[in-house]
């Protein structure tokens, strides 16, 4: 089945909604264009969560971000989690539904984690007709993310970037171009990030994502539990002379900082979104660089 | 590779994830910094790590109680043989009080499994659906006479608990900001009840009377009925202060009349 392309309804820089900040956000109504929301946390009957999601629903538009979906298992797909997803939809009209090109369970066990999938044709099909699945069960286009990656299996036979490419594809699917997952694993897997940008098809992206990770030496580890790093930052840059000005939230979920902190980040990216909406509406600043973006 | 290979390629990393098999040597492509072990410890530890914070979020009070360096390590032992079976971490952890009594280090330590199911009590009140309470007013506009045919609704949140130990005493000595009185073990237990009044999740300690009431609610016993057990069993005062008080702690959220 295939469903008519919504048109952009996303503008500018979104914050990742957490606990700790609902009650400032309702006291404080920051100058958000959007927030997005965990869908794994709001999946539950009832109770607070839920009750202030609801509240901040009724001033801000929300995105929903969700790991359960486990697109590329080859455990059969999980009807009470996509009928929690359908129920939670329409209860908050979320612009963007997303989930991760991965696999989390296998055999009825749950790791809870985000795993690559093994680059085949195979598990291309696989999770493409998987993600077909869900879209149909929602009536929905949805968002789909590449995961960082700390492993190779040896059976793959393409680039992750090729992969994710025919999977959007086949699956006609959006994409959620997550920038620092393709920092961590270009490093990880020491290929070329700026490649990597120029093969995913630019139609198809929808949200980009900016986050922190932690350098362990041996190899980055994807922590959300830190600023946005400088190279990520200028990956972000050519994300956005390669797509245009696309929505972009900033995730920070460990070491959770205050609101004011986070909105600086958020004004960071948003700063850059307008240079380059500038640059495009008035060729010839384009090349005056990076000078006066706010640190 | 096939759809089989491809079932077969996940069985087996998810197995090694557990720990319940070794990696098999032709899965994973060593890169130059990390080796095939190594790659799968990096996913190991993320698992481990996520699963014991849920239990963490969860267990508090436990947590509190044994320290965060025993807590992690029967975490891991926990974890390893009770692997998450739901993509929600919400449902992770309903056998770790039953898993605490057969814990042979914490055999010692004989209330800590009561403790746990207060708080996994608390954990499913906190997520319950929400549901307006009933007003005990509305019995004034059933007749009396029917009272035999009133069938009363229990919020879904509510879960009664009966211990050896001073569970509510327990819990709260370890809330933060709590006093540093020490609490006495041997001061008995009794029937604590869990449940959710509008957004807020409450424990308290409620009388033999409160916890049968609620078990007759539970096992359909009408109005009528529960009320003449009471007052044979505990005169007529107690009756009408447990009747009165199943409402006032916003137990009940609805009831119906049996037709004759």
């Amino acid at each position: 089945m295939t469903f008519p392309h919504t048109p952009q309804m996303l503008t500018g820089a979104g914050l990742g909604l957490r606990t700790v900040h609902y009650q400032t956000i309702l006291d404080q109504r920051p100058d958000i264009p959007w927030f997005e929301a965990l869908t794994d946390n709001y999946m539950n009957a009832g109770g607070l969560p839920l009750h202030y999601l609801s509240r901040i629903r009724e001033h801000y538009p929300l995105t929903f971000h969700g790991v359960g979906l486990s697109l590329g298992s080859t455990d059969p797909l999980d009807t009470a989690y996509i009928q929690g997803l359908k129920t939670l939809i329409e209860r908050f009209n979320p612009v963007h539904v997303s989930d991760h090109l991965c696999w989390t369970a296998a055999h009825g066990l749950h790791g809870n984690e985000l795993f690559p999938m093994p680059y085949t044709e195979t598990a291309q099909r696989h999770i493409a007709d998987r993600i077909d699945a869900v879209q149909n069960a929602l009536g929905q286009r949805i968002l789909v993310e590449n995961v960082s990656s700390y492993l190779s299996f040896r059976e793959s036979k393409m680039t992750e970037v090729e992969f994710f490419a025919g999977v959007a594809e086949r699956a006609d699917c959006y994409i959620l171009c997550d920038i620092n997952n393709i920092h961590v694993s270009a490093h990880n897997h020491d290929f070329d990030p700026v490649t990597y940008l120029d093969r995913l098809p630019a139609d198809r992206i929808r949200e980009l994502h900016l986050a922190g990770y932690e350098d362990q030496g041996e190899y980055l580890l994807d922590t959300h539990g830190a600023a946005v790093h400088e190279p990520v930052w200028e990956l972000y840059e050519r994300a956005l002379a390669r797509f245009g000005v696309i929505p972009t939230l900033i995730e920070w979920d460990n070491n959770i900082p205050s609101l004011e902190r986070l909105l600086q980040e958020q004004r960071q990216a948003a700063t850059r979104m307008r240079r380059h909406e500038l640059a495009v509406l008035t060729p010839s600043r384009a090349s005056e660089g990076t000078e006066g973006i706010e640190r | 590779m096939s759809e089989n290979d491809l079932n077969s390629l996940f069985a087996h990393f998810m197995s090694a994830i557990y720990g319940r098999t070794n990696l098999p040597e032709n899965l994973l492509q060593a890169s130059p910094r990390l080796t095939a072990q190594a790659q799968l410890n990096i996913y190991k530890g993320s698992v481990f790590g996520n699963l014991t914070q849920a239990l963490a979020d969860i267990y508090p009070v436990v947590l509190r109680c044994v320290g965060e360096r025993f807590f992690n390590g029967m975490c891991s032992r926990y974890i390893q043989q009770h692997p998450s079976v739901s993509a929600s971490l919400d449902d992770y952890g309903d056998s770790f009080p039953n898993f605490l009594s057969a814990f042979e280090p914490l055999k010692q330590f004989d209330y800590l499994p009561d403790v746990a199911r207060l708080e996994w009590y608390w954990h499913r009140a906190f997520h319950a659906r929400d549901e307006p309470v009933l007003e005990a007013s509305v019995l004034q506009s059933i007749n009396p006479e029917n009272y035999e045919r009133v069938l009363l609704q229990l919020t879904d949140s509510l879960t009664v608990l009966r211990s050896d130990y001073p569970l509510l005493a327990i819990w709260r000595a370890n809330q933060d900001g709590a006093s540093e009185e020490r609490v006495d073990l041997d001061e008995g237990g009794g029937f604590f009840a869990v449940w959710r009044w509008s957004y807020d999740t409450c424990i308290a300690s409620i009388s033999a009377e409160q916890a049968f009431m609620i078990a007759e609610i539970e096992h359909g016993r009408s109005l009528g009925a529960i009320a003449g057990t009471l007052l044979s069993k505990a005169g007529e005062a107690q009756m009408m202060s447990t009747l009165g008080s199943v409402f006032q702690h916003g137990w009940i959220v609805g009831y119906r009349v049996q037709s004759i």
